[in-house]
């Protein structure tokens, strides 16, 4: 499997090198990760479409995974470390997918992004939206724009239709449905209702009656055994949620309309606050305060020099409500994404630590900034070339290592393969060398240096 | 070896071995088993197919490395081991009828659909600290399927033999596996989902595609096959009606006969004048080829036109043009 050739890979060296060194400035380190780890790491995290991509095997008895992405396992090696303090980390690397809708058969990618973990607040979260933008500048693409959105807020607009974590759940899983102009609320509506009445305990007719729901738990208690891991209280409590669910479905329809009206936010910061700003409760204190949190973002990252009009603010842009707990954030540029990120400060409790842990991050879609480049943003490697016979060969491998001592790069090639373009040295019997009309001997090396040091 | 010679591979125990043998003989196509030690065969109405006996996942296995090139095995095997060289010839050969099912306890009363489990699978992880573990001998379905219903939290255990015991004995919470009446599922108190239906399978006809590009003389031969199957399993949905109609002639007949397309037969009605005692006695013997499922329905509507004393006969054969699968077969393998 190779990857796609398509882009030269000097050229991705060479970005590589320079993000690296655009993120060494805000102090970030480069760490390595592993290609491959246990495939739950990935499983606990990802969205649906990117579990169905994922590269996974069998080893002794264990599911294993080939990275799909790095954000987990960075997370991982935080929780594996005991860490505490606050890290920094960049990375960069092959990411694995397997697309069967990509023809191409282009199953690795690269992936560069970086991880703040062990830090809050709208300070860390500006400082990675601001590096991951600004770092577009420094490889030449300005016609970026990022998108924000905050699951915080949404969870918080929801909290206040005081629904349990189930039904929370439910929703905001079904948020992008709801966007969906081909599938909408009453595709959400339809699936609303399989949950809550696609069982026998309650149908329609008797959806909130009592005795029917008695005779179930009671026939639940009276069997010694319960089976598959699962206690008689577990069962019993979790069909009078259910029950409770059907109560509540007004209120659940109640809470869709409400963040239908959210879905429709995708505006500049100014216009995005003026219609988040009517659109919370008076009382909503949670919610006013997350939204002057994201307001002073919004100001930390004016002072980053990310202008207003490459902002807008989407409220709903899921990344996956599971995982992320705060900002995320998506990059485009000329109509691609090119990257993207968020908070997550539950990931690590999840990855096996006893406290949460506030992180953000993101990656670049590598792949994607590079078609956004043209090859020739990049210029290959400066290197001479000395016409090699093998007559000359012994003199010729002589100046070449004496070149290269003085750093200059030297290729040795036969005399009907010198490439054009670079500079030309014809070695002779005497272990004389000659660039255009000038002959130089070993002695005058620094000579020869120097005039090359000069080329263009 | 002669280039036309062919060898089928035959499933040689568990559910669908006596069955496969059935339907070959019901097909014309008895197998015969020299040495019940053995695993050869022979299928005496074609001298020029040899017969494999071997364990149904490995008919798939040796039709996948090309050591034979057709075998009939279950549609249940051949998805849960997907090989680009093995072409599906015939998806329905009308026996050996089961489902690959998400089971779960009875006793999980709160449990009806695969949007619940989705949920306990969550509270598995979230509470127990523990992963969904589901016994399975089809993992690579069952993890296609549950990541695409949107669980994606589980844990697979494989497991031989008496699955439907792994959520008695502990070592599963719920299991996948395949089922014909629901009835083993039911006596180890097991309740299928109803939204958990994998897969519907049946017996299939499997080949090598790349051996069967190859081969063309060797195609032959299973065109011959092909022929008695698919001539056999129309056929076994057919019978022939014939009923004495009176009419002025053959062509009224058919015409009354013909008015109603449940006896419009394959190409039409065959009527032929009845010569009996009585001059001018304008009676007519019709016959036609009428749908199993239409049956009734067809010699109702022949007593409505005035049809007397219909016989009705089953279909052994029907011939079409050219084998259906045949045809299929040689589009596939362009």
């Amino acid at each position: 499997m190779l990857p796609k050739q398509s882009v030269p890979p000097r050229l991705a060296r060479q970005v590589a090198q320079e993000l690296y060194q655009h993120m060494v400035l805000y102090g970030y380190d480069l760490i390595e990760l592993p290609i491959i780890e246990p495939a739950d790491l990935f499983l606990i995290k990802a969205g649906d479409q990117a579990i169905g991509k994922l590269f996974t095997f069998e080893q002794h008895g264990r599911q294993r995974a080939l990275r799909p992405e790095f954000t987990a396992a960075a997370a991982y090696r935080y929780v594996q470390l005991n860490s505490s303090g606050v890290v920094r980390w960049q990375f960069g690397g092959q990411i694995f997918e397997d697309d069967p809708n990509d023809s191409s058969r282009d199953y690795q990618r690269l992936s560069i992004g970086a991880e703040l973990i062990g830090l809050s607040g709208t300070a860390a979260d500006a400082e990675i939206i601001s590096m991951a933008a600004r770092g577009l500048d420094r490889i030449g693409i300005h016609s970026w724009r990022v998108t924000i959105g905050l699951t915080r807020l949404m969870r918080q607009i929801l909290s206040r239709f005081g629904l349990d974590s189930r039904m929370e759940r439910f929703v905001l899983n079904h948020l992008p449905a709801l966007a969906d102009p081909h599938k909408g609320k009453p595709f959400v509506l339809e699936q609303l209702d399989r949950f809550l009445l696609g069982s026998s305990v309650f149908t329609q007719s008797d959806e909130i009656n009592p005795a029917n729901m008695l005779e179930t738990l009671l026939d639940v208690l009276s069997r010694t055994q319960t089976m598959g891991g699962r206690t008689h209280q577990e069962i019993a409590r979790r069909l009078a949620q259910k029950r409770q669910h059907v109560v509540e479905r007004p209120q659940i329809v109640h809470a869709l309309n409400e963040l239908e009206r959210w879905n429709t936010i995708n505006h500049s910061p100014t216009e995005a606050f003026k219609i988040m700003d009517s659109l919370i409760a008076p009382d909503d204190t949670a919610s006013r305060q997350t939204l002057a949190e994201w307001k002073q973002t919004v100001q930390l990252l004016q002072a980053y020099q990310i202008p207003e009009e490459n902002l807008s603010l989407r409220p709903n842009l899921a990344r996956t409500w599971a995982y992320y707990t705060g900002i995320v954030f998506e990059l485009t540029a000329d109509g691609r994404h090119v990257g993207g990120g968020g908070r997550y400060d539950e990931l690590a409790r999840l990855l096996g630590s006893r406290r949460d842990v506030p992180a953000v991050g993101f990656a670049y879609y590598a792949d994607h900034i590079l078609d956004l480049l043209p090859s020739e943003t990049y210029a290959g490697p400066f290197s001479v070339t000395i016409s090699s016979t093998p007559e000359n060969a012994l003199a010729a491998a002589v100046w070449a290592d004496r070149l290269r001592e003085q750093h200059i790069p030297v290729c040795l090639m036969p005399p009907e393969q010198a490439q054009n373009g670079s500079p030309l040295l014809v070695v002779d019997e005497q272990q004389r060398i000659s660039f255009g009309a000038e002959v130089f001997t070993l002695s005058d090396i620094n000579r020869l240096v120097s005039l090359l040091g000069n080329q263009p | 070896m002669s280039d036309n010679f062919l060898t089928l591979a035959l499933p040689s125990k568990g559910a669908i071995a006596d069955p496969t043998l059935n339907f070959l003989r019901d097909c014309g196509l008895r197998v015969e088993k020299p040495n019940q030690r053995q695993y050869i065969g022979l299928m005496p109405a074609m001298p020029n197919v040899a017969i494999l006996f071997q364990r149904v996942n490995d008919v798939l296995y040796k039709v996948a490395d090309g050591t034979v090139p057709v075998g009939i095995t279950g549609l249940d095997v051949v998805h849960e081991h997907p090989h680009q060289d093995v072409l599906v010839i015939h998806d329905g050969l009308g026996y050996g009828h089961c489902s690959l099912v998400v089971a779960v306890p009875e006793t999980w009363a709160d449990v009806d659909s695969l949007l619940d489990l989705a949920d306990i699978a969550l509270d598995f992880r979230e509470n127990h600290r523990q992963t969904l573990r589901i016994a399975t001998k089809y993992p690579t379905l069952t993890r296609q399927f549950f990541h695409n219903q949107g669980i994606h939290h589980f844990t697979l255990v494989n497991a031989e033999g008496a699955i439907e015991a792994a959520p008695t004995l502990g070592y599963a919470d719920i299991i996948v596996d395949v089922t014909q009446t629901g009835t083993t599922l039911r006596e180890n108190h097991l309740k299928v989902l109803p939204d958990g239906i994998i897969i519907e399978s049946q017996a299939c006809l499997v080949g090598n595609r790349r051996i069967l590009r190859e081969k063309p003389a060797m195609l032959n031969t299973l065109r011959g096959l092909l022929e008695y199957i698919d001539g056999a399993l129309i056929g076994r949905n057919c019978y022939q009606l014939t009923a004495n109609i009176q009419g002025d002639d053959a062509e009224s007949v058919a015409r009354k006969v013909a008015g109603n397309p449940v006896t419009q037969g394959l190409q039409g009605p065959t009527i032929a004048p009845i010569y009996g005692t009585q001059p001018d006695s304008r009676w007519h013997t019709v016959t036609v080829i009428v749908s199993g499922k239409k049956l009734l329905e067809a010699v109702e509507y022949l007593r409505d036109i005035g049809g007397m004393q219909t016989v009705v006969t089953p279909v052994r054969y029907v011939f079409m043009e050219q084998s259906p699968t045949f045809a299929r077969l040689l589009e596939a393998l362009r």
